[in-house]
C-alpha cells in the first residue's frame, strides 16, 4: 500500500481519507496580504488537497469586530454545507451580554460547532473572569473551545469547565509551548493539542504524539491566514504510524466536533 | 520530482533540540527518507563560532558524500578573517565550491556597501549565488544590495507569509532576487507568487535539521503550478544557479 508520506511527495488528493481542519478562519487581515481568503477561495485550495471539511473564525472575529467575524463564518457555511464549520469567535473587551446573545444566536443556527478566543490578538487572558460566560457556554453544550493563548492562562478553566474541550492553539510551535501543554494535557482529559503554526519544528509533531497520544493531537492549519498545505506535509512525512496520521489528520475532530453525519 | 535543498546544516550547533540531528550521516539518511536528491549545506561552526573554521569542517564532513554539496559562509576580509574578495572566490572556485551565505546580523557587519561592497562584487562577478536569512537583514537592505550589485543572484531564505507586500516590489524592481520558500507559507503563495513573477524566482529549501522538509514539498506538489513550474522551484532553479558560476 502506497504510504500516506508518498502520496503526499506525489501531490494525490487526498479525497479518500477524512481530512478536516480543526483551526481556519476566513476573510481578509490588516497585517499582510492573504490571497484568495474567502470562503470560495478557501474551498479551491481543500479540495486540491481532499480536505473534507474545516472548522473555521473569521478574521474579523479574532480581531477587530467579533459580530462581523461570525456573520462571515455563517454566510460560508452556508454556502458550503458540511464543508465549513464555524467557531463563535468572541471578544472579552465588549459587555458581556454581547457574548452571551451572540453565542445563544450562533449556536441555534447549527452552523457553529465550537468556540474561538484570541487572547493574544484581544489582549485579555483565557481564565479572565470576561471570559467566563464563553467557558460557562462550552461546559454546558459539551462544546470544544480553541484558545490563541498561554498554557498557563488555559489550566485553570480546563480544570473547571470540565464539560469545554480545551484546543491549545499552536500547541507545538516550540518545544517550551509543547512541553506546557503535554503536561496539561496529561493532568486534564479534556485538553487537546493543535498542531497549527508556519515553522514546522523538526521532530515536534513526533514529540507531541509520544507525550499525550495521538487520539489528543488536531490538525489545524489557520487556512486562509496560512497556507494549509505544508501541515499536510508535516504530518504525512512525519515518524509515526500510519493510523496516527490518519487520527491526528481528520479522525479526531471529527468525534470531537460531532461532524459525523454532518459531512459533505 | 528532483528536489534540491538549498537549505541544510550540519554540524554541532548550540542549541538542539531533542530528535534533531548535526552529522552528515544523518543529514543524508533524513534527505534519503524524504525523496530528497541533493542539498546545499552550511556548518554551523562557521555561523556559531568562525567562518574559517566551519568551511574548513564543511570540505571534511562533506567528502565523499555526492548528494551534499558545500555553501561557504563569507564575510568582508577588512579585520583579516577572511581573505580579499577576489582570493576567496579563487578559494572557493578550487575547492568546488558554488555558493556563498552571508550572516550580518549574527556576524556583527553592515550589509552596506562602504562595509561589504567589494565583496558583493566579487560575488556578483564571478556569479556565485548568495544565500541571506530575511531575519539577517531587512526589506531596504536587500533593495540596496540587489540596486548596487544589479547582477548578484541573491537567495532570500526563511521569507515568512508577512512578506507579500514588501517582497513584491523588490521583486519588480530586481530580476535577479529569489526566494527559499520553506516559510513563505502564504495561501495560495507559491501560485500566486509564480503567476505574477515566474517560478525561477523560488527555491525549495527545508531548514534541516532545526525544520521538517515534508512541509515545502507538500507546499510544492499541491500548488496550483504547472509540473514544469514545480519542477524549478524543487530543484531546477537551484541547479541553474550553481551551474552558472564558472
Amino acid at each position: 500500500m502506497t504510504s500516506l508520506m508518498e502520496r503526499v511527495r506525489a501531490g494525490e488528493r487526498l479525497d479518500d481519507l477524512l481530512v478536516i481542519d480543526a483551526h481556519a478562519h476566513m476573510g481578509r487581515w490588516f497585517n499582510f496580504h492573504v490571497p484568495d481568503g474567502d470562503a470560495a477561495g478557501m474551498i479551491r485550495t481543500m479540495d486540491r488537497i481532499g480536505i473534507k471539511a474545516c472548522v473555521s473564525s473569521g478574521h474579523a472575529g479574532i480581531g477587530p469586530d467579533f459580530i462581523l467575524g461570525n456573520d462571515d463564518v455563517a454566510r460560508g457555511a452556508q454556502a458550503f454545507p458540511g464543508r465549513i464549520f464555524g467557531y463563535i469567535a468572541v471578544n472579552p473587551n465588549y459587555p458581556a451580554q454581547e457574548m452571551r446573545e451572540e453565542l445563544e444566536r450562533r449556536w441555534t443556527t447549527g452552523c457553529f460547532v465550537g468556540i474561538k478566543f484570541h487572547a493574544d490578538m484581544h489582549k485579555y487572558p483565557s481564565d479572565g473572569a470576561r471570559y467566563a460566560p464563553a467557558w460557562e457556554f462550552a461546559h454546558e453544550h459539551d462544546l470544544p473551545l480553541l484558545s490563541h493563548d498561554s498554557v498557563g492562562h488555559l489550566a485553570g478553566p480546563a480544570e473547571r469547565y470540565t464539560g469545554a474541550k480545551v484546543l491549545i492553539a499552536h500547541a507545538i510551535s516550540s518545544l517550551d509551548m509543547l512541553e506546557a501543554a503535554a503536561e496539561l494535557a496529561s493532568r486534564r482529559p479534556n485538553v487537546y493539542l493543535d498542531i497549527c503554526g508556519s515553522p514546522l519544528v523538526f521532530g515536534a509533531l513526533e514529540m507531541a504524539v509520544e507525550k499525550v497520544g495521538a487520539g489528543r493531537v488536531l490538525f489545524g492549519t489557520d487556512l486562509p491566514f496560512i497556507d494549509p498545505r505544508p501541515q499536510v506535509g508535516r504530518v504525512a512525512f512525519a515518524k509515526i504510524a500510519e493510523t496516527d496520521k490518519l487520527r491526528i489528520l481528520g479522525e479526531n475532530a471529527a468525534a470531537l466536533f460531532g461532524l459525523e453525519g454532518r459531512l459533505a | 520530482m528532483d528536489f534540491f535543498d538549498c537549505n541544510c546544516m550540519v554540524g554541532r550547533w548550540g542549541q538542539p533540540l531533542p530528535g534533531q540531528f548535526h552529522s552528515a550521516a544523518d543529514l543524508e539518511r533524513e534527505l534519503e527518507r524524504c525523496g530528497i536528491a541533493r542539498a546545499l549545506v552550511f556548518h554551523a561552526l562557521a555561523k556559531e563560532l568562525d567562518p574559517e573554521t566551519g568551511n574548513a569542517a564543511l570540505a571534511e564532513d562533506l567528502s565523499g558524500r555526492e548528494r551534499l554539496s558545500p555553501c561557504w559562509i563569507v564575510m568582508p576580509h577588512h579585520t583579516g578573517e577572511m581573505p580579499a574578495p577576489e582570493e576567496l572566490c579563487d578559494r572557493m572556485t578550487q575547492q568546488g565550491v558554488r555558493a556563498a551565505r552571508l550572516f550580518p546580523q549574527a556576524h556583527s557587519y553592515s550589509l552596506e556597501e562602504w562595509c561589504c561592497g567589494a565583496l558583493l562584487a566579487a560575488l556578483e562577478r564571478r556569479r556565485i549565488p548568495v544565500f541571506l536569512d530575511h531575519d539577517q537583514t531587512n526589506w531596504s537592505e536587500v533593495d540596496a544590495v540587489c540596486g548596487a550589485h544589479p547582477a548578484l543572484r541573491l537567495v532570500l531564505l526563511r521569507v515568512n507569509y508577512r512578506a507579500h507586500r514588501s517582497l513584491y516590489p523588490l521583486f519588480e524592481r530586481h530580476p535577479n532576487l529569489h526566494v527559499e520558500i520553506g516559510l513563505f507559507v502564504a495561501h495560495n503563495g507559491i501560485a500566486d507568487c509564480a503567476r505574477r513573477y515566474g517560478a525561477q524566482r523560488m527555491l525549495f529549501g527545508s531548514g534541516l535539521p532545526h525544520f521538517t522538509p515534508g512541509g515545502p514539498m507538500a507546499n510544492i506538489m499541491y500548488a496550483d503550478a504547472s509540473d514544469a513550474d514545480k519542477a524549478l522551484i524543487a530543484g531546477g532553479n537551484l541547479r541553474r544557479l550553481l551551474g552558472e558560476v564558472p
